[in-house]
C-alpha cells in the first residue's frame, strides 16, 4: 500500500460502513422506502435514467448553462476589473451599482429573467451570470490590490508600457484567478439548480422536479448524487491542473 | 550627471505634518559610486524613490543628464535593485534577466548570467533560489537593461556576511568594467566605505543632509582594506555622526499642553535627576504635573520661554546671565549641577597648553556653551578671541573634524567628548576638571511673573529635584533615564563622573556668577554687573 492509498483508506472504510448501514436500515424497514430507497433501488433507477430516459443529455445542458454563463462573467469582469483599478473614475462610477446587485437573492430575479428572456436557455444563463458576475469582480478586484507593489517598482524601472503593466496586473493575479473560478463555479452550480427546478424542460434540476411530482424518490436521489460528484469531479480537476498551470507556486 | 536642488517630501499624518526629507542638495558625477547612509527611519529609501522617479510628489528639483527627472524618465529608465529579492516569480531566472533587454540575443543573456554564476540555475525560478542567488538575478538584470544610472536601496541588507562580501566585490567589478553611475542606499557603514567615492550621511532627526564624506581609499577595493587605518578611521568618523545624529534625533521637541508645567530642558546626563524623577513618579508624588520639554540647543529655547510655549527652563549659568541681563523680567530659579570634567578642549598632538592655541583651527558650535568656555579659557589665559581661528560646526561634527583633521583642537562635551578622545586619540588641554576652570553651571531660569503666580510650583520643582538627589546612586543606573536621553546606560554612568549636582547655591557657585559677569562685563558683552537679588530669585 503506498502513501496515497494509505491516505484514502478511512474514508473508503466511512463509505463502505454507510453503505452496509443504508443497506441494513432499508432491508429491515426500519426506514419507508419514499423517504430513502435501497442500495438496490438506486441502482435499478441508475440504469434507468441514463439507458431508458435521456439524463445523459439533460446532465449536458445543466454542465453547457454553467460553463457558459462562467466564461461569459469571466470574460467580462477581467477586463472591467482592470479598468476599474486602473482609473478610479470608472470605479467611482460602478461600483455602487455591483455593490447593490450583489446583495439581491438570485431567486428573486428569476420571474424577471424569464420575462426578458424566455423560458430558454437565455433565462438561465443570464440568471447564472447575475449570479456569478458580480462575486467574481469584486474577487479579482480585491486581488489586483493585493499584488506587491515591487512589481509595479520593478516594471516601473525597466520601463514597461500601459498595456505592459495591464499584462503584469493580469499575469500576476493569474493563481488567484484560478482559486476564485474554483469557488465562483461552485456557485454557479447552486444557482443552476435552482434555475432549473422553477422554470425548465430539461437539466438536472428539472429531472428531480419531475421525480419529485411522480414520487419517484430513488430518481432524486440519483439525480442528487449526480450534482455532488460532477462537483467533486470538477473541483478536483481545477486542483490537479493547478500545480501544472503555476508550478512556481509551490517554492512561494 | 545628476543635480539635486532643495528636494523636500512630507507626509500628512494624524499627527500633523512629518517632514522626511529637508532640502536636500548634492551632485552625482557621471561613472561616480555614492552611497547614501543613515540610521533608520532617515529617509534613505524616499529619497531613492524620489530621484529614481517612483515618487514624484516631491518638491525640489531633480535633474539628471542635465533634464528634469520626469522628462529623463519619459524617454530612460534606470536600473533598481531593491531590498526586497524584485523578480516576478513566474518567469525563470532567464526569463527574469531578459526582461533587462529584450532585444539582447541569447549569447549576451548567457554571458551575462555565467558573469554572475547564474547560468546553472538559468531554468529555476525566483523562489527555487537562495536571497543571494535572487539579488543576483536583479544585478544580472540591472547589467542587461545597460542604464546610465543604478539606483540600489539596501540590495544586501538581509544576506549573510560571506555572500555579501561576495556580492559586493562582484558588483565594484561590474561597476569598474561599465562604469555606471550608481547610487546605493545602505544602513551598512562598511558596505558604504567599501563601495563609495563619496558617502552621504542622511539626518534622522531633520531628513536633512548631514555630512559627505569623500571616501579617498584606492581601487580596485579589497577585503583586507577594511582592516587598513584609513578605512577605520573613516568609519569612526561616519558611526561618530551618524551617533552624534540619533542622540539628537531623540531630542526632538515636544509638543504639550498649557495647563501643566512645561519644564524646557536641554537634553544630557546633568539633567538626569530630572528623568529619574520623571521615570519614578517623583512629580506626581510631590503634586506637580509636568511636562519635560525636551530640546538640545540653547538659542531657540529662551524664544520658548520668553513665548510661554515654556513656563520653566533650564540654562547654562553664561547663558542665564546674558539672559536676565537682556530681559529683565527673568531670574535665576534652581541651581541644578556644574561640569566636573564633562567639558574640555581637547586638541591634536603637540598642542599641550591653552596658550599654544595660538592661530590654530578650533572647532565649536556657536551660541553654545563651549563657544562660551573657549572664549573664557583665552580670556583667562590673556588671549582675544582673534588669535585663534573658529570653525563653527554643530555639536555631533566637531568630533568628527578633529578626526579627520579638519580642525586642530575642538571644544566638546559629553557624550561626544569621551566618544572623540575614544575615537582621535585626542589629549586634553583644559577641562573643567580644574579648578579654575570650574565655571560651567546649570540653573533654572522663568519669568518673574511666573515666581509670583505660581510660588508653590517653584518649591515643588525644588522639592523634586532634591528628592531625585537624594536617590543619586539609583538614577546613575536607571536604564529609562538612559534610554530618554538616547544613549547607552554606560555613557549616562561615565558621564554622571564628570557632573556634580547642586542642592543650593553655594559660595562657588556665586563666584563662578561673578567670574561670568566681570568677564562679560570686559568683553562689553553686558554693559553692568547686577547683584546677586536682581539674577537669583530668593536671594539674599
Amino acid at each position: 500500500m503506498n502513501k496515497k492509498q494509505r491516505a484514502n483508506w478511512p474514508f473508503l472504510v466511512s463509505l463502505l460502513f454507510f453503505i452496509c448501514v443504508w443497506w441494513w436500515v432499508t432491508r429491515a424497514g426500519l426506514i419507508d422506502s419514499l423517504f430513502l430507497p435501497s442500495p438496490s433501488q438506486i441502482w435499478l433507477a441508475t440504469l434507468d435514467l441514463f439507458v431508458q430516459k435521456e439524463f445523459l443529455s439533460d446532465i449536458g445542458i445543466s454542465v453547457f448553462r454553467v460553463f457558459s454563463a462562467f466564461i461569459l462573467a469571466f470574460v467580462i469582469a477581467i477586463p472591467l476589473a482592470l479598468l476599474m483599478t486602473e482609473f478610479a473614475f470608472v470605479k467611482r462610477l460602478l461600483e455602487p451599482y455591483i455593490d447593490f446587485i450583489r446583495y439581491l437573492p438570485v431567486p428573486a430575479l428569476i420571474p424577471l429573467t424569464i420575462l426578458f428572456f424566455g423560458l430558454g436557455e437565455g433565462s438561465k444563463i443570464a440568471l447564472l451570470f447575475i449570479g456569478t458576475f458580480f462575486q467574481l469582480i469584486l474577487l479579482v478586484i480585491d486581488d489586483i490590490y493585493t499584488i506587491p507593489s515591487r512589481y509595479f517598482d520593478l516594471s516601473f524601472s525597466l520601463g514597461f508600457s500601459r498595456m505592459r503593466v495591464r499584462v503584469l496586473r493580469l499575469r500576476a493575479i493569474l493563481p488567484e484567478l484560478y482559486n476564485n473560478a474554483r469557488i465562483t463555479l461552485g456557485w454557479a452550480w447552486t444557482y443552476l439548480v435552482i434555475a432549473e427546478l422553477v422554470a425548465a424542460q430539461a437539466g438536472i434540476g428539472h429531472v428531480i422536479k419531475e421525480a419529485q411530482r411522480f414520487s419517484n424518490t430513488e430518481k432524486v436521489y440519483v439525480a442528487i448524487l449526480t450534482l455532488g460528484i460532477i462537483g467533486l469531479v470538477i473541483d478536483q480537476v481545477f486542483k490537479r491542473l493547478y500545480p501544472v498551470f503555476f508550478p512556481y507556486r509551490k517554492y512561494d | 550627471m545628476i543635480e539635486v536642488t532643495g528636494l523636500k517630501k512630507t507626509y500628512d499624518s494624524e499627527s500633523g505634518r512629518r517632514v522626511v526629507l529637508n532640502d536636500i542638495s548634492f551632485r552625482v558625477k557621471k561613472g561616480e559610486f555614492v552611497c547614501i547612509v543613515g540610521s533608520s527611519g532617515s529617509g534613505k529609501s524616499t529619497l531613492l524613490r524620489c530621484l529614481s522617479g517612483m515618487d514624484t510628489d516631491c518638491e525640489g528639483e531633480v535633474r539628471i543628464d542635465g533634464e528634469t527627472r520626469d522628462r529623463y524618465f519619459s524617454q530612460k529608465s534606470a536600473g533598481f535593485v531593491s531590498q526586497e529579492y524584485s523578480n516576478f516569480p513566474w518567469l525563470t531566472v532567464w526569463q527574469n534577466v531578459q526582461l533587462g533587454n529584450l532585444q539582447a540575443d541569447e549569447g549576451l543573456i548567457s554571458s551575462t548570467l555565467k558573469q554572475l554564476g547564474l547560468f546553472s540555475v538559468r531554468d529555476y525560478f525566483p523562489g527555487q533560489l537562495s536571497g543571494g542567488m535572487r539579488q543576483r538575478v536583479a544585478i544580472a538584470r540591472v547589467l542587461l537593461q545597460n542604464t546610465e544610472v543604478i539606483f540600489f536601496d539596501e540590495p544586501f541588507g538581509a544576506l549573510d556576511v560571506q555572500t555579501r562580501a561576495q556580492i559586493q566585490e562582484q558588483l565594484l567589478d561590474l561597476w569598474r568594467q561599465q562604469q555606471k553611475t550608481i547610487i546605493f542606499v545602505t544602513h551598512d557603514i562598511d558596505e558604504a566605505i567599501f563601495l563609495a567615492d563619496r558617502v552621504l550621511i542622511l539626518s534622522a532627526d531633520t531628513g536633512a543632509l548631514q555630512q559627505e564624506i569623500v571616501v579617498n581609499l584606492p581601487r580596485p577595493r579589497t577585503t583586507e582594506m577594511v582592516f587598513s587605518p584609513a578605512f577605520v578611521r573613516l568609519k569612526k568618523s561616519i558611526v561618530y555622526t551618524i551617533r552624534a545624529e540619533s542622540i539628537k534625533a531623540s531630542l526632538r521637541k515636544e509638543k504639550t499642553k498649557a495647563e501643566v508645567c512645561n519644564l524646557g530642558l536641554f537634553i544630557w546626563s546633568g539633567n538626569a535627576p530630572w528623568y529619574y524623577a520623571h521615570d519614578q513618579g517623583i512629580f506626581e508624588k510631590k503634586g506637580l504635573e509636568t511636562h519635560l520639554v525636551s530640546t538640545d540647543s540653547n538659542v531657540g529655547n529662551l524664544e520658548m520661554l520668553l513665548g510661554d510655549e515654556v513656563d520653566v527652563l533650564n540654562v547654562t549659568l553664561d547663558y542665564a546671565v546674558r539672559a536676565v541681563h537682556e530681559h529683565p523680567e527673568l531670574q535665576i530659579v534652581l541651581p541644578l549641577n556644574y561640569s566636573h570634567g564633562g567639558d574640555a578642549i581637547i586638541a591634536q598632538p603637540g598642542i599641550e597648553r591653552v596658550q599654544d592655541l595660538k592661530g590654530r583651527k578650533v572647532g565649536i558650535e556657536r551660541e553654545a556653551v563651549s563657544h562660551f568656555f573657549l572664549r573664557y579659557l583665552l580670556h583667562a589665559h590673556h588671549l582675544s578671541p582673534d588669535d585663534v581661528q573658529e570653525v563653527s560646526l554643530l555639536g555631533g561634527d566637531i568630533g568628527s573634524a578633529l578626526i579627520r583633521g579638519d580642525v586642530d583642537a575642538a571644544v566638546l562635551w559629553d557624550p561626544w567628548l569621551s566618544k572623540a578622545i575614544e575615537l582621535s586619540g585626542a589629549k586634553i588641554v583644559a577641562s573643567t576638571k580644574e579648578k579654575e576652570n570650574q565655571i560651567l553651571y546649570d540653573v533654572l531660569i522663568t519669568k518673574k511673573s511666573y515666581i509670583r503666580d505660581h510660588k508653590d510650583v517653584i518649591q515643588k520643582l525644588n522639592a523634586i529635584w532634591g528628592e531625585a538627589l537624594l536617590h543619586g546612586a539609583r538614577f546613575k543606573t536607571n536604564t529609562s533615564v538612559a534610554s530618554m536621553m538616547g544613549i547607552s546606560q554606560k555613557e549616562v554612568e561615565m558621564a554622571m563622573q564628570k557632573i556634580r549636582f547642586l542642592k543650593s547655591y553655594t559660595r562657588e557657585f556665586l563666584s563662578a556668577l561673578k567670574k561670568i559677569q566681570a568677564f562679560y562685563f570686559q568683553e562689553g558683552v553686558i554693559d553692568s554687573v547686577l547683584d546677586e537679588k536682581t539674577l537669583i530669585s530668593g536671594a539674599k
